[in-house]
């Protein structure tokens, strides 16, 4: 009876660019697949992701350019609130 | 069991598997031998292989079967499932037959998901969160996003700017502004509410002001590092 883990991660890409990372713990005994677990998290265009997995450093770099970022910026602070409210 | 036709035959000839009983007439315009008698002795058929290429149609008996591959499956019945139900990408439980409100944009059922997030500090001065005994969960129904988090105190120190934390699992939308409830253990204001951000994974904290028209958000420095924060929220995302 052999028990492994290891961690899938799936991207998912916003149209805005903004990427979703959801990352699976999955646990196999003797080769099948008795557990996962997700965790999920969100990186921004723009965002340091100098802590990401590499597979998101890379989507970042491919897509993250000056114009989407300004992009981003721009769309978020359209639809900020007005300060104070 | 493989089953040995006879060779050339003519259109319309028959074969009578010996093993099974099941009776085959041959059909020459598509050159297969077609199954036309079943015996009638048994109660179901058993497919082992090949491909039903037309219709299959049952009778008040159950269907068993291990693989089913069809462009659609229509029942009149229930249907009972010992194992999941799988759904391929963007395919889910189309609930179009059901009447709609006037503002519906969608009736199917697409996603579901449940996991773990880790709440971060976005500002406020802190430099992360205390991870013993965090407990941050979500559920993701259809484009409905719920999540709740139990932060059993913050590191570092707090400072002047406003407290807000980071981490959502799902992005939330453009003006998809979503307000939940916050209880804080230790220090800061009690009866705060949160708020979700537009475009992005943070929350800020805000409380009323009596004095001002405007609502107000706790700097940092008012939270404790050991005081608890309790959480929960649900906003829209697109994905």
């Amino acid at each position: 009876m052999a028990f492994t883990e290891h961690i899938e991660y799936k991207e998912e890409i916003l149209p805005n660019q903004t990427i979703q990372v959801r990352r699976a713990d999955v646990i196999k005994k003797d080769g099948v697949e008795v557990g996962r677990t997700y965790h999920r998290h969100v990186v921004v265009p723009g965002q340091d992701v100098s802590d990401q997995p590499a597979e998101v450093q890379a989507i970042a770099a491919a897509l993250w350019t000056e114009e989407v970022v300004s992009a981003y910026q721009a769309q978020v602070a359209a639809s900020a609130l007005p300060e104070g409210e | 069991m493989a089953i040995t036709f006879p060779a050339s035959p003519a259109d319309g000839a028959t074969y009578t598997n010996p093993t099974t009983g099941v009776q085959y007439i041959y059909n020459t315009a598509d050159g297969v031998w077609k199954t036309y008698v079943w015996p009638t002795n048994t109660n179901y058929l058993q497919l082992t292989g090949g491909t039903l290429t037309g219709d299959l149609a049952l009778g008040t008996n159950d269907l068993s079967a291990q693989d089913i591959t069809s462009t659609t499956l229509t029942t009149t019945g229930a249907i009972t499932s010992g194992g999941n139900i799988v759904m391929a990408s963007g395919n889910g439980i189309d609930f179009s037959a059901n009447a709609n409100a006037a503002g519906m944009t969608s009736e199917l059922l697409d996603d579901y998901e449940e996991g773990n997030w880790t709440p971060g500090v976005e500002s406020g001065g802190w430099s992360g969160i205390n991870s013993n005994s965090l407990t941050a969960k979500y559920v993701k129904i259809g484009r409905l996003v719920h999540v709740q988090a139990y932060i059993e105190g913050l590191t570092g120190s707090g400072n002047g700017t406003a407290m807000r934390l980071n981490g959502l699992p799902f992005s939330t939308i453009s003006l998809g502004y979503s307000a939940g409830s916050v209880d804080v253990g230790k220090g800061s204001v009690k009866g705060m509410y949160i708020r979700t951000e537009t475009n992005s994974d943070r929350i800020g904290f805000y409380y009323p002001s009596e004095s001002s028209a405007s609502r107000i958000a706790p700097n940092g420095n008012s939270f404790y590092d050991d005081g608890y924060i309790i959480l929960h929220l649900s906003y829209f995302t697109n994905s």
